[in-house]
Formats: C-alpha cells, sequence, structure tokens
C-alpha cells in the first residue's frame, strides 16, 4: 500500500477516468431511459447508473499485475523469488491486494459521489452493505487467480497481453460491465452465467443495486468453488512453469 | 526534410523496418493484430445490446455507432502503428531520451514517433476496414471518403498526443496527465455526440477535439457537406501547426538527460 501511494497525485489522478466513465453513462443511461420501449426488468435510469458505479469500481480497481507477472517469467527474474522465504503466487496475491484495497475504496468514494450528484441515492442498509463487500472481496480474489492462470501461461507463449485484452472483453460480455444480465437475450444470459466471470463483476454489483438473500448464498458459494478450483489450477501452473524455467536455465 | 514527400518516404521506410522487426516474433505478431480485431468486435456487443431494445439514441442509429467505432479503430490504429511513440511522448521528454534524435539530421518530432510501431495498431485498422463494411453501407465512394476522414482523424488525434505529450517540456512530469487528457477523448469518441450537451460539448470541439475525432467525419459520411469536409482538413492542418510549433517551443527548454540507454 505504501508503494502504491508514493506518488499520491498520480494515484488520485487515476481515478479520473473512472468519473469521466460515469459521467458519459449517465448521459448515455438518461438519453436511452426516455426512449419509448427501453425497459429493463428492476432496473431504471437510477438503478442502471448505480449498477455502473460499482461493476466500474470493481473492473477498475483491479490492481493490473498481468504485465509484470508477464516480464518476470519471461526475464527469469521469476527465479529470484524461489529462494525467498514467501510462495510467488501468494506474495503476487498480497502486492495484488495492497493496490487493490487503495483503489477500490478511492473508487466507491468518487463512484458514489458522482452518482448521487446525477441520480440521487438507492435504498442500502449496512447488512446489506456487509454482504456486497464480502461478495465484492471474493470477485477480486476470482479475478486475481484469473489473472494468474493467464500471467503464468507467459512460460509457454510469447507474449500474454492480447490474453488480458481478451478477458478484459470477456468480463466486458459474459462479465456484464456495462449493463447487468437482465438486458442480456435469455440464451446468452444463461450461457454467461454459467460462467466465473458473472461473479467478477454483474453479481457483486447486481447485489449492490437489488439485494437478495438468495442469490447472495448462491453466489459467494460459486465464488468460493471458483476460487478453489483456479488456485488449485494456478499451484499446478506454477510448478509446472518452474520446472520448465529451470530446464531452460532462466 | 526539405519535402513532405521526403517525409513520407522517411516515414515508410520506418514503418516497413518496424512491421518487419516486429514479424520476427510470429506468435506476438499474430496474436497481437488477430487478438485486437476479436477485441475490438466484442466492443461492439454493448450496442447491439442496446439497439436489440431502441431503434435511435438521441438521433444516432445503428449504423452511426458502427461507423464511429470504426473511424475511432481505424484512426487511433495509424496513429499507433504508424507513430508508435505518440502516446510515450511525455515519458520520453521527462526522461531525457530526446538527445538521440536532435544529433540526427531528421526532423526529431516526426523521428521519435515512428521510431516504434505498436503493431496491434494493424488490428484495430483490419477492424475499422472490415466493420466500416460489413455494418454500413458501403459504396466504393463512401470507403473513399472514410479513408479520407479517418487520415484527417488519425492526424488530429496524433497531433493532439504530441500537444498533450508536450507538456512535458514545461512541467516535467506530464504522463499522467497526458495520458488523462488522451484518455478522456478515446473515451468520449467511443459514445453518440449526441448525449452531450452544453458546456460538455463546447469542450469535445475545443480543448479536447473528440467533435474533429469523430462526430464530424461521421456526419460526413452520414450526409456528406463540402463546408464540413473543408472544415475538418482546415483544423486537422492547424492541429499539425499547432502541435510543431508547441513542440519546438518546448524543445528550446529542453534538458538533456543523463539515463544511460541503449538503442538496439
Amino acid at each position: 500500500m505504501r508503494a502504491r501511494t508514493a506518488y499520491l497525485a498520480d494515484f488520485l489522478l487515476g481515478s479520473v477516468f473512472y468519473a469521466l466513465i460515469l459521467y458519459v453513462f449517465v448521459q448515455l443511461w438518461s438519453v436511452i431511459g426516455r426512449t419509448r420501449g427501453f425497459v429493463v426488468e428492476g432496473f431504471g435510469p437510477r438503478e442502471l447508473v448505480w449498477y455502473l458505479m460499482a461493476s466500474e469500481a470493481i473492473m477498475l480497481g483491479r490492481a493490473r499485475f498481468e504485465q509484470e507477472t508477464d516480464e518476470e517469467v519471461k526475464t527469469g527474474a521469476i527465479a529470484y523469488s524461489l529462494n525467498k522465504p514467501y510462495h510467488y503466487v501468494m506474495f503476487k496475491l498480497a502486492s495484488y491486494w495492497g493496490e487493490t484495497a487503495l483503489k477500490m475504496a478511492l473508487n466507491i468514494v468518487i463512484g458514489s459521489a458522482v452518482a448521487l450528484a446525477a441520480v440521487g441515492p438507492i435504498p442500502v442498509s449496512i447488512p446489506h452493505l456487509a454482504a456486497v463487500l464480502l461478495c465484492t472481496a471474493l470477485a477480486l480474489t476470482l479475478n486475481f487467480f484469473i489473472g494468474m492462470v493467464l500471467g503464468l501461461s507467459a512460460f509457454w507463449v510469447e507474449d500474454t497481453a492480447p490474453f488480458f485484452w481478451i478477458y478484459s472483453k470477456v468480463l466486458f460480455v459474459l462479465g456484464g460491465l456495462f449493463a447487468p444480465m437482465e438486458i442480456y437475450p435469455d440464451a446468452l444470459a444463461r450461457v454467461a452465467r454459467a460462467t466465473p466471470f458473472n461473479y467478477v463483476l454483474y453479481a457483486p454489483a447486481r447485489l449492490f443495486v437489488q439485494f437478495d438473500m438468495d442469490f447472495f448464498l448462491s453466489t459467494v458459494t460459486m465464488q468460493a468453488v471458483w476460487v478453489a478450483v483456479l488456485a488449485l489450477l494456478v499451484t499446478a501452473l506454477y510448478g509446472m512453469g518452474v520446472r520448465r524455467l529451470n530446464v531452460n536455465g532462466g | 526534410m526539405r519535402t513532405p514527400a521526403r517525409t513520407a518516404g522517411f516515414v515508410w521506410e520506418h514503418f516497413k523496418f518496424n512491421l518487419a522487426s516486429a514479424m520476427e516474433y510470429k506468435w506476438s505478431f499474430v496474436s497481437q493484430v488477430s487478438f485486437m480485431v476479436l477485441n475490438d468486435f466484442l466492443l461492439l456487443f454493448f450496442w447491439w445490446l442496446i439497439f436489440g431494445k431502441v431503434q435511435t439514441i438521441g438521433g444516432w442509429t445503428f449504423a452511426d455507432v458502427m461507423t464511429m467505432h470504426a473511424v475511432l479503430a481505424t484512426a487511433y490504429g495509424l496513429s499507433v502503428s504508424v507513430f508508435g511513440n505518440v502516446n510515450r511522448l511525455a515519458r520520453i521528454i521527462a526522461e531525457g531520451q530526446l538527445d538521440y534524435y536532435l544529433l540526427l539530421p531528421r526532423n526529431p518530432l516526426v523521428h521519435v514517433l515512428i521510431s516504434r510501431s505498436d503493431i496491434s495498431g494493424l488490428g484495430d485498422v483490419v477492424f475499422g476496414l472490415v466493420a466500416f463494411c460489413l455494418f454500413t453501407p458501403a459504396t466504393p465512394g463512401r470507403i473513399a471518403l472514410f479513408v479520407i476522414v479517418s487520415l484527417a482523424s488519425c492526424t488530429v488525434y496524433t497531433c493532439f498526443a504530441v500537444i498533450t505529450g508536450s507538456i512535458a517540456f514545461f512541467i516535467g512530469n506530464a504522463q499522467t496527465i497526458s495520458a488523462q487528457l488522451v484518455g478522456a477523448l478515446i473515451t468520449f469518441a467511443g459514445y453518440p455526440g449526441s448525449i452531450f450537451k452544453g458546456l460538455v460539448r463546447a469542450v469535445l470541439y475545443s480543448v479536447i477535439p473528440v467533435g474533429f475525432v469523430i462526430y464530424v467525419p461521421v456526419s460526413l459520411l452520414r450526409s456528406f457537406s463540402l463546408s464540413h469536409f473543408a472544415g475538418l482538413l482546415a483544423f486537422a492542418a492547424a492541429m499539425v501547426c499547432g502541435a510543431s510549433w508547441l513542440f519546438a517551443a518546448g524543445l528550446r527548454r529542453y534538458e538533456s538527460g543523463n539515463l544511460v540507454s541503449a538503442r538496439i
């Protein structure tokens, strides 16, 4: 956290983009909301803005560790962590959370201010917010393990950057970044709900706007399952990659 | 450079060299280009969803929005693939890395911009052309106009990025402010212009020239107007003059760095 706040002005300016996106969508949803025929079950323009506030807060609040991992694997710098008294993946997770926690806190403050000023409040309660916070923490951890699977693929391919472009677009499409799945055609919504990506953005954002205990319980259960599965996959990939690194000499 | 033709030749030779260099790493080259095409097509998903529910957004049809994305991708892709250092100018200036270019008998601004290529930009260009032909009523005349307005749009975008990068000559570390201004331009350029009103709209035609990067090209492709076309070309020419002048003015304040770097 200290490393990330060393250049405070730079860090704060990074949130300007988030405020900008929210502003653009406030304009967009207010125009579309006035259009005849635009009806989304349970979501008016106000709910759509708050949904985006939550989903974008997570999307832009995620620490971007992938480029670093890609470089460390490709240059062989990862070898320096092998003799350290920590596990590389756990070290990355701690570092990821240090930055993510700060960015999320800032995004929540800025996003809430913009959404409040633009469309007014939505009804929330403290227990409801605590549940959303838990769901968001699991969502961000899930995102870390998906990113780590992609980052560790640098052991086998020259460049992992394209995987991350596609991942960000998959979050956009199957994660429900800009719009809740209630807008999606039924078949596509069913596909999206079967993937882990909807648990990164859609589930926490929907819970924030429309809290529902059954949905909360099923979401955190599935998030925990996906985190466990991906953590095992990351452990396996890391083990195989490190063996490959030894063979090539780093 | 004495003539525009010689400058164009210099730019072309550099681009060919950068392209050949990128193609040495085949997986990286193919994946960057093809994944960027896929990446851009996935961006259209949101509009497909929205236009499944409404006919127009503030007067913009699905074809207009597709034209907007096609022009933006083509202009941006051309800019970063030919002038690959365009979004790194603030950093290059702040770190004193201009020294190398100042020692050579070429225009240092052109030379620094073309010294690098972002090959993924070629994917944007492919996407732009394909999306324009697929989703809008494309005729030979409209395709020719699309290419011309995209070149003008690319010029405005590149000059705007040079202007924001040149702020580094005056305030030192300008990487964040430069990235934010360019990011703002790209963000606004991805949504129909009609949703922005009042002061914001005025800003989008002046301080952050999104209007000339996207909205005017889209309006020309929707219904051609000679005066708007001339206005776009005049604005692009003015941006070239403005960016060159600001860079030259900044260069007089430039202080060499002591960072040791190797150009391989």
